[in-house]
């Protein structure tokens, strides 16, 4: 039944049904919990014993750094089935992400430079993490780049379809840029071999800002899903009253 | 094949502006270096692997975008699809060309360059060539896989260097550290095989990304 599900997902009218109710309810979803994660943020959870207030960064630059991770390898995924069964709501997929997860990637990178003033006292290194989360964000941007390329969207979105998957090599490199080399960057903190490793007052506000940053980039996708299928509706409508207005 | 191949290098012979050109575009990156940074000799040295690095990357990547141009808009592509049933022979065609025609004369000239910035002849300025040389497997399967990708798009030459500049860095990586090791009297070997081995993976990879681009582009 599951994968009869998915499946079903990946026709448009079907697509169209299920983004009507989805979308609202990830819009919901997601501004409920930017509000109570920020509230918990701010407010509730406490400052670090020695970082003092500026952990509070780490509520909005580690969602950002993982879910542009997360949005690149869906993506991966996508020109994967893209280039094997040509399905046309993949490269919609690819198209609609690649911006937010450059953003997403930039505001890592953003937010991360401003955490590292106070706590490494630079604004940036050029170490193993930093640098590869850099690529990523240049593999975004030449993704974007080729897509938009060329007059035939579809050749735009296969050519990105087959950087994407030359791209995915990087993915790994950031994941574990902090265990092979000797990086500024500290290790995976949160859930390590033992478990979580995070007191709750600080993982809580954690999981709302990262559930708060995963519903709505997953409601900006949509919605940027639907604006692309709407656009080609129109060019194609539009092509075909300027064929009857030639006969 | 051979006879693609030989096709091109007659091309190369009778048309040396092109590959002149992107040498000479080499060694203007490369001479800018002294000119923007001040003629100080020790910081020269430091920088001279790296500098002689960026100038071959950016001469390479931005000769590639005119590596099947030609052939694509006069529709020879199509026509070794329809007398040969494959691409294979004509990208291996294309990476021989693209080795010999912009590839090896960088090699050869970047001692030159890096004596000029201060690096000790022998064998600093010999590692740097051979760094090159090591990297030239990589380098050439990404620019081809690159030219297939960006064939027919507009701004296809700025595409081309945004889009391969990232897939680059870790052979740069590798290779400067080399050098960098070697200059400060260390060990270049451990860097320098590293970088064998990621340019022998790529030089073997990145050309099949290229025979899918390469697919897509004819299509149209």
């Amino acid at each position: 039944m599951a994968a009869g599900f998915w499946t079903s997902l990946a026709r448009p009218r079907v697509f169209a049904r299920v983004t009507r109710w989805m979308l609202p309810l990830l819009l919901t979803a997601g501004g409920g919990l930017l509000v109570a994660g920020i509230w918990q943020a701010f407010i509730v959870s406490p400052p670090d014993y020695q970082q003092g207030e500026t952990v509070r960064i780490m509520y909005i630059h580690v969602p950002a750094a993982t879910i542009s991770m997360g949005l690149y390898v869906s993506m991966a995924i996508a020109a994967a089935v893209s280039l094997i069964w040509r399905h046309m709501l993949a490269d919609l997929f690819c198209r609609a992400a690649a911006l937010p997860g450059a953003v997403l990637t930039l505001i890592c990178l953003v937010t991360g430079s401003l955490w590292g003033l106070p706590t490494w006292g630079t604004w940036w290194v050029w170490d193993a993490r930093l640098t590869s989360v850099l690529i990523l964000f240049f593999l975004y941007l030449g993704y974007i780049g080729l897509a938009d390329a060329f007059d035939r969207p579809e050749r735009g979105e296969q050519a990105g379809a087959i950087l994407l998957l030359v791209g995915v090599i990087n993915i790994p490199v950031i994941r574990f840029s902090v265990d092979w080399w000797n990086s500024i960057h500290q290790p995976a903190s949160i859930i390590r071999k033992g478990g979580i490793s995070i007191d709750p007052s600080m993982l809580i506000p954690l999981g709302l800002m990262f559930g708060a940053v995963a519903c709505l980039a997953g409601a900006l996708i949509l919605i940027r899903m639907e604006a692309e299928i709407l656009r080609r509706r129109i060019a194609a409508r539009e092509a075909r009253l300027a064929q009857m207005g030639e006969a | 094949m051979m006879a693609l191949i030989a096709r091109d290098l007659r091309l190369i012979a009778r048309a040396p502006g092109d590959w002149l050109m992107a040498l000479a575009f080499f060694a203007m990156v490369v001479a800018i270096a002294p000119l923007a940074l001040g003629p100080e000799p020790e910081l020269l040295r430091r920088i001279s692997a790296g500098m002689v690095w960026i100038g071959a990357l950016l001469s390479l990547l931005l000769t590639m975008d005119r590596l099947m141009r030609a052939d694509h808009q006069s529709g020879m592509i199509d026509l070794v699809v329809a007398q040969q049933g494959s691409l294979i022979g004509y990208l291996v065609a294309k990476c021989v060309t693209a080795l010999v025609s912009t590839l090896l004369p960088l090699i050869i000239c970047s001692p030159v360059l890096g004596i000029m910035l201060g690096l000790p002849v022998w064998p600093e300025a010999g590692l740097l060539s051979l760094s090159l040389l090591l990297g030239a497997p990589g380098l050439t399967g990404l620019g081809v896989m690159g030219a297939a990708l960006t064939l027919g798009a507009r701004r296809g030459a700025v595409l081309l260097v945004l889009i391969l500049l990232p897939l680059t860095i870790p052979l740069v990586i590798f290779a400067t550290s080399g050098l960098d090791a070697a200059l400060t009297g260390l060990d270049p070997w451990p860097h320098f095989k590293l970088l064998a081995g990621l340019s022998l993976g790529l030089g073997v990879t990145a050309p099949l990304a290229a025979l899918g681009a390469l697919k897509l582009a004819i299509e149209e």
